[in-house]
Formats: C-alpha cells, structure tokens, sequence
C-alpha cells in the first residue's frame, strides 16, 4: 500500500508551506514536494503604477530584505532614466546591501537555525527555540546573535530612515544620508561584532563535525552554483556580473550581463505549488537545477577580498564541501564577517558621506532591469513602462524561488535518509525543516506571500484515503 | 515627568488604517523620546530594554473592545515561526539575555479597519485619544490611580521588583 506523508507547517522560515513525502508499499520514501501554498501576485497589482514609486512599493514585499528589493528596483528605475547613480549614492546602496546581508544572515543564523544545532535535531521541538537557549548557558550567544542583526538594523535605520521598508532608494539614486555619528557608533561596536564572529565561526565549525550525518544527508547532491562576482572574482552583493560553476566547482559560464537573465534562466511552474521552478536554460528543466545565496556565492567566487572573510573561505573551500546544504550556515556566517569588513571599508570611504546622491532625468527606456545579491541569492526586478512611465509589465525573480529546485531535491534526500518502514518519528520531521531552514527560504518574497510556513505529512492508501496525519505549527 | 529610564514600543503599520493607532495615539505625546516607532516586533527590539526600568507595548487589537493598559507578562505565544515576536516574547528575551527587571505594560488600543491606507477609522481615532491620555498619565506617575478608578489594576508583580512607582498621587 502506498502512503503519503505531509509535513504542516513548515516551521521558523519565513511564508507558508507544506512537505508532502510519498512512501512505497514497504513504508519506503519515493518521493517528496515540498508545496508552497501561498500566493501574493506583486507583479500584478504594481501594474499601472508609476516606475518612481516602485522601490518603495517593492520594499514591501519583505520584512526581512527590503533592501535588496529596493535595490533591484532603484536599478531598474536607473535603467529607465538612462543614468549613473552619484558616486554617494552607489556607496549608500553598497553601504546598506552590506547592513543587510548582516542583519538578515543573524536572524537566520542565531535566531531560527540556532536552536536546531545547539540543542539537537532530537530535541522536542516545544524546547527548540531560542527562548530556551537561556536555560542552557547559551545567554552570550544569543547576544551576540541580537547584537549582530541590532548593528546592521541601526545602519540601515540610520540611513534609511527605517529598519523595515524605508523610503530610501529611488531610480537614480538614494534619499538616505550618512552621518559622521553613524560612522563612530558603527566603529565602536565593530570589535565587540568580529569577537562574535570569531565565536560564532568556531561553534559552527564544531557542529559541522557534530553532525555528519546531517551534513552527508540533509541536501547533500552536485548542482549549478549561480552568483554575482566583480572584475576580481570577489563577490559583489550590488554590481556584480553573473558566475555559474557545477558541481565539481567548474566554471561553466562567467561575465554574463544580469540584465539579460532571461537569456540563461527560464522558469518552469507545478501545479501543486505556487512558487515556480527557475532552471539554467541550456541544461533544461528540471536538469539545470542550480542553486544560490550564501553557499553558491562562496563557491563561485575565486577569492573574498577581505582579510578575515579571505582565511575562513580559503579554509571553507578546503572542506570540499560546495554541494552540502548543511553548509549555507557556514558560508552564511562568512559572508557576515566579509560584511563588517566591507562596512568598515565604506565609512573609510569620504564619498561615502557626500552630499550629491541622485541623478535626475526623464524616462528615457521603456525596459529597466536592476539585480542584487539579495542575503538568500541573486534576485531580478524587470519592468516594462509605457511612454507615461506607468508600468505595464513587471517580472520577479526571486532567491528563494531559484532553490526550489534544490530544496524539493533537499527534502527528499532527507527523508530517505530518516524514513523507514513508513513511520516518521519526531527527529525525521525536525530534520525535515531543518533541512529547507539551510536556504532560509522567505515564501513571502518568492510567492511575494505573506505569513507563516506549514508542515503535514498524510499517509495516503492507493484509493487516495488519508489513513493518518501529522501536523505541526501554529494551526496545529 | 518622572525620572524612570523607559523605552515604549508603539507597534503597527501606519499604511494599513487602523493598524496604525499605535503610533497615532504616541504622536499626541508630544516630545517622547523614548517611543519607539516600529511596524513588528523583531528580536533585537529586546537589546532596547537593557538597562530600562520600564516598558510599555502599545498596540492595535482587533479584539479589544476598550483601551486597556495592563502588565505585561513574559510568554511564548506560539511555536517561534519567523522573524516576528510577540510583546510578551520580546519581553522574554529582555528578561532572560539583556537583564531587564524594569516593569512591563501592554497597552491595547481597539482597532477595527485594516484596509489599505493612512486614514484610521473614527473609533481608532477617538481610542487614541484615550490611549494618548492613559499614556500621559502614566508619564506623569498617575497611572495608578486611574487603574485603581477603573479596576484595570496595575501591580509590582508585574516588575521585576519593587521599582517604586506605586505611591504617584
């Protein structure tokens, strides 16, 4: 008899989702999906509002990364003007991008994922959290995790505005300013920030050897890796050009024009979720599987172009571990230490603070795409204006959405590991989420959905009869 | 004004109608600031509190039928899904990672219309008038006798100790 398992909610990512495992009639695992099961349709109701108002509009499709909406957004709005941004401006995008990726990566990291390594994958999910660390003399780590994403908020605060959605970045430039008190707080706190990396770093380090089951089993398969890199190979969160490398971290495709992205991705669609299924055109769908955020930018990336972040990626590189999923919170928590770098290079910059941060022009093109390394991948915003400059197309091309791919191939890679004779057990369901939690997916940016992740597994007979569920989450 | 080192939080999205009573009712405060104006709440919010004496958590509630100010307890809600915490887990990180001992209040502020836009509904407007004069008077120590007037009681257990704010009049 065959069954079907289905895991609802999906918990500590950021949307609504659900797992579905299908076993065979000797309770072995056949296949999973996991299903997005919520829709929000931004490209749509943005349509016939002026290209000015799109990054501010865009912002609003995450609570997490509003920056890099803004980002891709603004950018496409420079396309339309036909202009460069200000030398300031660009620096002040640069600046925030940074801000963020640190910020964003601390609440994956300390916040969701945290609990799930330092308490264990066996631990009952009720104790799980990091409410709980407390009791475990975890009291400096979680501060350290706070401190971290309370810096990179303060920046973007400080310059934006807002920590959410600030009204900040606009087509040919920036409304932000930088202040020198910025810069001072910002220093003061920087060595206080590269300790808690340090920590942070050798903990992570200690459970990739903690757990290598996890780590062999939890996504762990050769895909594409896609990433945005600068003339030096480093990555490059606001400019970069296109890098693909394979599995065996063999560059496939290098210098590509991420204003032409649809040349290289296309996008496939299921009909059991609402998020799509993007894939490298030339390799077709499902084969051109790739995947993106932190793991793929440090694998397609020949150095990182910061001291420390330099020595954790060469030491990163040599796990030879670029296909495991395990390892986006390492990768994650290198690129939070390049980000202070980075930041702390920016307020040594003096343009960073001038005055002059928006170039002015009427609409000049009728198609404007802008991109960015958004904290969880590469992520496009394309639109088409009509002569009014009134939107009459747009396109999203979301992070999240870029892993789907990988994370149903990730999820049904676990549940053969930890499914057996058809009976899933507490470790296997935490595994489950654990699992998709390594791409710290945001369904509310990749279906542009809002709310909460699901998790059920339903044990289906031949006649399509749920003989039993399990739930668990906020509607359970 | 008294002397007490506070930070308020008032919670809410001033672009969805009601939601934004919030933020109404403190900008009637006049010169406060310590208020925080945030659209949810994130956990960092709870590295605001070290060091306070108090704080208070004001916000709109769809199931409120009046303007309540009450102590706030710690508490996980529900299983911790996403980025967004509760007031009483905000407070629960305070408490167990930045040593917050100060006192802790939820103020709820009824809301009705959640519908895109800035404009609050004339009922949210009227309750943030009253939340506004509620909040003033808790600036001005006299909180307690109005809770003591309208049995919405406030007491040292919800302090972390005696923070000595109970004989205002």
């Amino acid at each position: 008899m065959t069954q079907r398992i289905v895991i609802q909610p999906v918990t500590r990512i950021e949307g609504h989702a659900k797992v579905t495992i299908q076993l065979s009639e000797a309770g072995e695992v056949t296949g999973a999906r996991f299903h997005v099961t919520e829709f929000r349709g931004f490209e749509k109701f943005c349509e016939g509002r002026p290209f000015s108002e799109m990054p501010g509009l865009m912002a609003r499709i995450c609570g997490i990364c509003p920056i890099s909406h803004i980002l891709s957004s603004a950018k496409a709005g420079d396309m339309l003007l036909g202009v460069k941004p200000p030398v300031a401006a660009v620096l002040q995008r640069r600046l925030l991008a940074e801000a963020q990726v640190l910020q964003s990566h601390a609440l994956s990291f300390f916040h969701l994922s945290s609990p799930d390594l330092l308490l264990g994958f066996d631990a009952p999910p009720a104790e799980r959290n990091l409410f709980a660390l407390a009791a475990r003399g975890e009291e400096a780590f979680v501060r350290n995790g706070i401190m971290l994403r309370r810096m990179g908020q303060q920046i973007i605060e400080s310059v934006g505005g807002k920590r959410v959605h600030p009204n900040w970045g606009i087509p040919g430039g920036v409304l932000g300013k930088v202040t020198p008190d910025l810069k001072q707080q910002v220093f003061a706190e920087l060595p206080k920030a590269y300790q808690a990396m340090r920590e942070a770093l050798d903990r992570m380090k200690h459970y990739i050897d903690l757990y290598p089951d996890e780590v062999e089993h939890m996504g762990n398969f050769p895909t594409l890796h896609v990433g945005s890199v600068n003339a030096n190979g480093e990555p490059d969160l606001y400019d970069g050009r296109i890098r693909i490398t394979d599995g065996e971290g063999n560059i496939i495709a290098d210098h590509l024009d991420p204003r032409r992205y649809f040349d290289y991705f296309a996008e496939a669609a299921e009909p059991w979720s609402f998020m799509k299924f993007p894939y490298y055109k030339p390799l077709g769908y499902p084969n051109g599987m790739y995947r993106v955020g932190p793991l793929s930018r440090l694998n397609v990336a020949s150095q990182m172009g910061t001291e420390k972040a330099q020595q954790e990626w060469i030491e990163f590189r040599q796990r030879r571990s670029a296909n495991a999923a395990f390892h986006y919170h390492l990768a994650r928590l290198i690129e939070m230490l390049a980000a202070l770098e980075r930041i702390e290079r920016l307020f040594e910059d003096p343009n960073l603070i001038g005055a002059d941060t928006r170039s002015r022009a009427h609409l000049n093109e009728e198609e404007g795409i802008g991109s960015c390394e958004a904290p969880r991948g590469i992520l496009f915003h394309h639109y088409r204006v009509d002569p009014q400059g009134l939107v009459i197309h747009a396109n999203l091309l979301i992070a999240t959405s870029q892993n789907n791919l990988a994370i149903n191939k990730t999820v049904e890679q676990t549940a053969r590991r930890y499914i057996h004779n058809a009976h899933p057990e507490e470790g296997m369901l935490n595994r489950v989420e654990a699992a998709i939690r390594c791409y710290d997916p945001c369904l509310s940016c990749s279906t542009h959905a809002l709310g909460q992740m699901p998790l059920v597994v339903d044990a289906v007979d031949p006649d399509g009869k749920t003989r039993w569920t399990l739930r668990r989450g906020p509607q359970s | 004004m008294n002397s007490r080192r506070r930070t308020w939080f008032a919670i809410g999205n001033p672009l969805r109608g009601d939601d934004g009573v919030a933020q109404h009712a403190v900008s009637l405060l006049r010169g406060a600031p310590f208020v925080r104006q945030v659209h949810q709440l994130t956990p960092e919010l709870a590295a605001d509190l070290e060091g306070m004496d108090e704080a208070v958590f004001i916000d709109a509630d769809a199931s409120a039928a009046a303007v309540t100010f009450e102590p706030l307890e710690c508490a996980v809600t529900r299983p911790l899904a996403s980025h967004h915490l509760a007031p009483s887990e905000v407070l629960l990180l305070a408490r167990s990672y930045f040593g917050f001992r100060g006192c802790a209040y939820l103020c709820r502020i009824p809301a009705t219309d959640f519908d895109l836009g800035k404009k609050l509904s004339a009922e949210a407007t009227k309750h943030a008038e009253e939340a506004s004069h509620i909040l003033k008077l808790r600036l001005l120590g006299a909180v307690e006798d109005l809770q003591d007037d309208d049995a919405r009681t406030l007491s040292s257990a919800a302090c972390g100790g005696d923070h000595g704010f109970r004989n205002s009049r």
